[in-house]
C-alpha cells in the first residue's frame, strides 16, 4: 500500500471526501452517487452533464450535486474521477492526510522513545517506517465521514487504540492484516454500486465494522483482545438444538470455534463445494476473511462460527457498512442517507418491523408475535401477525370445514405421528366437526395439537378409513395389490 | 383417468387464449392460460422430471385437490388427472422416475400418487398441517422428506407408517428445498438449516437468516459443475437473499435484492413491499425467477447481479411457480395468497396457471 502518486495516494471523491483503491472505482462511484438522476436513474458522467440532462429530458433544473458535502456541491464544477479537481482542494486533502499521519507518527514516536529509552537511537528510528504504512492503511477508514470510528465497533474500543499503537511490538504479526481490510473495504463499496439493475442491494458487509476486530481472530492474537472474543461463547447456546427421534443420526461434535486459533485451510469435505474456488488464499489480503471461513468451513459443526463469521452484519447495510436494522427502538432513520431510497425505506421498515418481530413468539398458544407492517416511506403489504400466509388462511374454519367431512375420527392425542400409533376411531366428537371453530384461538388447531385439546384434530385420520388399522397397508411391496382398493378414500365417498 | 368433475364440466382441452377484455388484466403478459384450473388458490406446481418423456404439470391448490395436466409442445393443456386431500394441498413433487407425485396438505398427511394406477395413498402423517413435500434420491437410499407446522422434519419410506427418522427442526418449517445432497429448511421465526444427505440425513449447518423477515421461500442454485452450492431465500418483505454455503468470501459473495416493491422512491407516497411467494432457478441457464404478492415475475441474474425482466402487473398476486426440466417454459399461478387478509379475499375470482416460453427470457446477461 503506499505506491507515492502525486493524486495523494490514493483516490478520492471531491464530492464527499472518500477514499477509493483505484480510480475506476471512484467513477463508478461519483456515477452512482453524484451523476445519478433522480428522476430516471441515468448514470451520466459528470455534474454539469447531469444538469444538462435534467434540463433537456426532464425540464428540470438542479443546483446541487447529489450526496455532496456541504461545500463541495457545486453543479458545475466538471470533476471526472481525479480530474478536474480544483488545485486548492487537493493541497487541503494532502495537508490533512499528512496532519494525520504525522499526528500517529509523532505519536508512535514518542512510544517508541518512551519504551526504548535505553536502547539507542536507532533501535526507536528503526521501527519508523513500519508504523506509517499500517497506519495508512487505516487512515482512510478514519477519515470517512461514514464509516464508523473505530470506537464504534461495540466492545472493541478499549482494545483497538492501544493496539496501534503497540504496533511497533506486533510488528511480525500485523502488517499483513491491515493492508487487507481497506482493499477488503472499497470493494463491498465497488460492488454496491456497481450494480445495474435497480433493485441489486449491497452485499452484506461481514467483515468491515469489526476491521480492526479480525484480528482476534487470528493466531498468535496478543492477550490484550479478549473482549471480541467473549461474545462468541455467547452463541452455542443459542442455535443448538438436538435432533430428537434420530436414530444414528450424528450429534454436532460442540467443539467451539474459538478453541481452533490457528489458521488452515478447510477441513470441510467438498460437500457443498463453493461459488469461486474451494480452499483458503492464505495471503496476507485476505488472511482477515479467509480466517473467518476457515472457522466456519472447517467446523462444520458449529453454529456460533458461522454465525459469527458471516453475520457480523447480517442483513442490509448501509454504504457505511453500520447494519442499517440493528438498533430497534433507537434509530428510525439510518445514519447515512446515502442510498436515500433504499436506506431509508428497508432501514425504517427494517427497523420498526425488527423491533417487534424479535419478540419471540414462543408458545404456540400465545397470541403471535404482530410484525410493524407500516413505517414512514413504506408499507408491508402483509397481515400484522407474524405468522405465514397459509397458517393464517388454514384457520379459517372454511378450510377446516372440509377436514371432518369424511366423517373421520378425531384422535385424541396422536403420539408421534405415526399411523402405528392412531388406531381405534374415537366416538363422540363428530358433532364438533361442522364449523366449531371460532371459539378457538388464532393459532388453536395447532396449539390444540399439542395440548391435546379434546376432540378436534382437523383431518386426524386421514381417511383410510376402512376399519381396519393403516398398518397392513404398510406392509411392504406384496400389499400393494389390496391398496389398489383403496381408490374410495380419495374421493370422499369412503366409508361415509 | 378423471376429468376435473367439480368445475363445469370441461371436456378436452383446448389453449385458452381468452384475450384480455378491455380492463381484464388477468393476463397481462399474454401467456398461455391452462385450462380447467383449480377452484381455488394454486399453492404450488411443479412439472414432470426429465425421465419422462414430455411435460407433465402439477398444482395443488387450497380447494383440497392436486391436478395435473399434460403440456403439449404447441402451448395445449390437457387435464389428466386429479386426486383430493382432505385439506388445502399445500406441496407437491416428483419422484425422480416420474411415475409417482408426492403432496403434502393441510390435512397433516403427504401422500404417494401413482400416475400409472392414479392411485393415492398416505405415506406420512404429522401433527400439523405439512407444508414441504420433498422425494429424495440418494446412491444410497430413497425417501420422501416432509416437513411440518409441527417443528419436525421426518423422512419416510413410502412402504412404512413409522418414519425412518425425525428430526427437530427449531420453529414451524415455512418453506424446503432438495438438490442432493444438500437440502435447506427455512422455518418461522428466521430459522435457516442446512442439511447434508449422504449416506443419511444430518444437520450440516444452521445459519444465521441474511434476511430480517418472516421466511417464505426458498431454493437451492447449483454451481457449474452441477452441484448445489447456495440457496436463495425469499421473505415477505420483498428481499432475496443469496447465500453460498462455502464462498471464498462470504462478505462479498453474500447479498440480498430488493424485488417486489412498487415504485416508491420517487414517488411521495410510502413504498409497498410484497412478500416473495416464490422462487425458482431456471435447470439450464441458472437464472432465477422470482413470484411476488405484487402480481409480478422477475428474472434475475445472480452472477451478474442484475435484474433481467420484471413482468406486467397482474391483477392478483402470483402464488407460485416453477420451470419444467429444460428451462423451456415457466409456469406461474394467478392466485390470492391471502397477503391483505380475509378481506380481500373474493371466491368467485378465477385462479390461473400461465405457461410462458422461459428460453430467452432468462439468458444470463454477460457480466460487465
Amino acid at each position: 500500500m503506499g505506491r507515492k502518486k502525486k493524486k495523494q495516494l490514493k483516490p478520492w471523491c471531491w464530492y464527499c471526501n472518500r477514499d477509493f483503491d483505484d480510480e475506476k472505482i471512484l467513477i463508478q462511484h461519483q456515477k452512482a452517487k453524484h451523476f445519478k438522476c433522480h428522476i430516471c436513474h441515468k448514470k451520466l458522467y459528470t455534474g454539469p452533464g447531469l444538469a444538462i440532462h435534467c434540463m433537456q429530458v426532464h425540464k428540470e433544473t438542479i443546483d446541487a450535486v447529489p450526496n455532496a458535502i456541504p461545500g463541495r456541491t457545486d453543479i458545475e464544477l466538471e470533476i471526472y474521477g481525479m480530474e478536474g479537481i480544483p488545485e486548492k482542494d487537493m493541497d487541503e486533502r494532502r495537508r490533512l492526510l499528512e496532519q494525520k499521519t504525522q499526528e500517529s507518527q509523532k505519536k508512535k514516536q514518542q512510544d517508541d522513545s518512551d519504551e526504548y529509552d535505553d536502547d539507542e537511537s536507532t533501535a526507536s528510528t528503526s521501527f519508523q517506517p513500519q508504523p506509517v504504512q499500517p497506519q495508512q492503511g487505516y487512515m482512510p477508514p478514519m477519515a470517512q465521514p461514514g464509516m464508523p470510528p473505530v470506537p464504534g465497533a461495540p466492545g472493541i474500543p478499549p482494545g483497538i487504540p492501544p493496539l496501534m499503537a503497540g504496533v511497533p511490538p506486533m510488528m511480525p504479526g500485523m502488517p499483513p492484516v491491515m493492508p487487507g481490510m481497506p482493499p477488503g473495504l472499497h470493494q463491498q463499496r465497488k460492488y454496491m454500486q456497481s450494480f445495474c439493475g435497480e433493485n441489486m442491494m449491497m452485499p452484506m458487509g461481514g467483515m468491515m465494522p469489526p476491521g480492526p476486530g479480525i484480528p482476534p481472530l487470528m493466531p498468535g492474537m496478543p492477550p490484550g483482545m479478549p473482549p471480541p472474543v467473549g461474545p462468541r461463547p455467547g452463541m452455542p447456546p443459542m442455535t443448538q438444538a438436538q435432533p430428537v427421534t434420530a436414530p444414528g443420526i450424528l450429534n454436532r461434535p460442540p467443539a467451539p470455534a474459538v478453541a481452533a486459533p490457528t489458521p488452515q485451510p478447510p477441513v470441510t469435505k467438498p460437500l457443498f463445494p463453493s461459488a469461486g474456488q474451494m480452499g483458503t488464499p492464505v495471503t496476507s489480503s485476505s488472511t482477515a476473511s479467509s480466517n473467518s471461513e476457515n472457522l466456519s468451513a472447517s467446523s462444520k459443526a458449529l453454529f456460533p462460527s458461522t454465525a459469527q463469521a458471516q453475520a457480523a452484519v447480517p442483513g442490509p447495510v448501509g454504504t457505511d457498512f453500520k447494519p442499517l436494522n440493528n438498533t430497534p427502538a433507537t434509530t428510525t432513520e439510518p445514519p447515512k442517507p446515502t442510498f436515500p431510497a433504499y436506506t431509508q425505506s428497508t432501514a425504517s421498515t427494517t427497523s420498526t418491523t425488527n423491533s417487534t418481530a424479535a419478540k419471540p413468539a414462543t408458545s404456540i398458544t400465545s397470541k403471535p408475535a404482530t410484525l410493524t407492517t407500516t413505517s414512514a416511506t413504506s408499507k408491508l403489504i402483509h397481515p400484522d401477525e407474524d405468522i405465514s400466509l397459509e397458517e393464517r388462511r388454514a384457520q379459517l374454519p372454511k378450510y377446516q370445514r372440509n377436514l371432518p367431512r369424511p366423517g373421520q375420527v378425531s384422535m385424541g392425542n396422536p403420539s408421534v405421528g405415526s399411523l402405528g400409533g392412531m388406531m381405534p376411531p374415537q366416538p363422540g366428537i363428530p358433532p364438533q366437526q361442522q364449523g366449531m371453530r371460532p371459539p378457538m384461538p388464532p393459532h388453536g388447531q395447532y396449539g390444540a395439537h399439542h395440548q391435546g385439546m379434546p376432540g378436534y384434530l382437523p383431518g386426524a385420520m386421514p381417511p383410510y378409513g376402512q376399519g381396519p388399522p393403516m398398518v397392513p397397508p404398510y406392509q411392504g411391496g406384496p400389499p400393494r395389490p389390496p391398496m389398489g382398493m383403496r381408490p374410495p378414500v380419495m374421493s370422499q365417498g369412503g366409508r361415509y | 383417468m378423471s376429468l376435473f368433475g367439480s368445475t363445469s364440466g370441461f371436456g378436452t382441452g383446448g389453449t385458452s387464449m381468452f384475450g384480455s377484455t378491455a380492463t381484464d388484466n388477468h393476463n397481462p403478459m399474454k401467456d398461455i392460460e391452462v385450462t380447467s384450473p383449480p377452484d381455488d388458490s394454486i399453492g404450488c406446481l411443479a412439472f414432470s422430471p426429465l425421465t419422462l418423456p414430455g411435460n407433465f404439470l402439477i398444482a395443488g391448490s387450497w380447494a383440497n385437490d392436486v391436478r395435473c395436466w399434460e403440456v403439449q409442445d404447441n402451448g395445449q393443456t390437457i387435464p389428466k388427472a386429479q386426486q383430493m386431500h382432505t385439506g388445502p394441498v399445500l406441496d407437491v413433487c416428483w419422484s425422480d422416475d416420474g411415475s409417482k407425485v408426492f403432496t403434502a396438505s393441510c390435512d397433516k398427511t403427504a401422500k404417494m400418487w401413482d400416475l400409472n394406477s392414479n392411485q393415492a395413498i398416505q405415506i406420512a402423517q404429522h401433527e400439523a398441517p405439512v407444508k414441504t413435500v420433498h422425494w429424495i434420491k440418494a446412491p444410497n437410499y430413497s425417501c420422501v422428506m416432509t416437513g411440518s407446522w409441527d417443528k419436525t422434519l421426518k423422512f419416510w419410506d413410502t412402504r412404512s407408517p413409522t418414519p425412518m427418522m425425525t428430526l427437530q427442526l427449531p420453529e414451524r418449517c415455512y418453506c424446503a428445498d432438495v438438490v442432493h445432497p444438500m437440502a435447506v429448511v427455512a422455518t418461522a421465526e428466521r430459522g435457516l438449516i442446512v442439511y447434508q444427505l449422504e449416506n443419511q440425513p444430518s444437520e450440516f449447518r444452521r445459519i444465521e437468516s441474511p434476511l430480517k423477515h418472516q421466511h417464505r421461500c426458498v431454493a437451492i442454485f447449483k454451481d457449474k459443475v452441477n452441484k448445489p452450492t447456495g440457496f436463495a431465500l425469499g421473505s415477505i418483505e420483498g428481499r432475496v437473499a443469496i447465500h453460498y454455503i462455502n464462498p471464498p468470501n462470504p462478505a462479498k459473495d453474500n447479498f440480498t435484492f430488493k424485488c417486489h416493491r412498487s415504485n416508491g422512491t420517487n414517488t411521495s407516497a410510502p413504498q409497498d413491499i410484497y412478500a416473495v411467494n416464490g422462487i425458482a432457478f431456471h435447470p439450464a441457464h441458472g437464472t432465477l425467477a422470482t413470484v411476488g404478492s405484487d402480481g409480478r415475475f422477475s428474472f434475475w441474474d445472480k452472477d451478474a447481479r442484475t435484474k433481467l425482466k420484471t413482468s406486467e402487473q397482474l391483477d392478483q398476486p402470483i402464488s407460485a411457480c416453477c420451470f419444467n426440466h429444460n428451462g423451456n417454459i415457466f409456469a406461474y399461478a394467478s392466485s390470492y395468497d391471502w397477503s391483505k387478509g380475509h378481506e380481500f379475499y373474493n371466491p368467485q375470482k378465477k385462479n390461473y396457471i400461465f405457461l410462458r416460453n422461459a428460453a430467452e427470457e432468462l439468458k444470463p446477461r454477460n457480466k460487465k
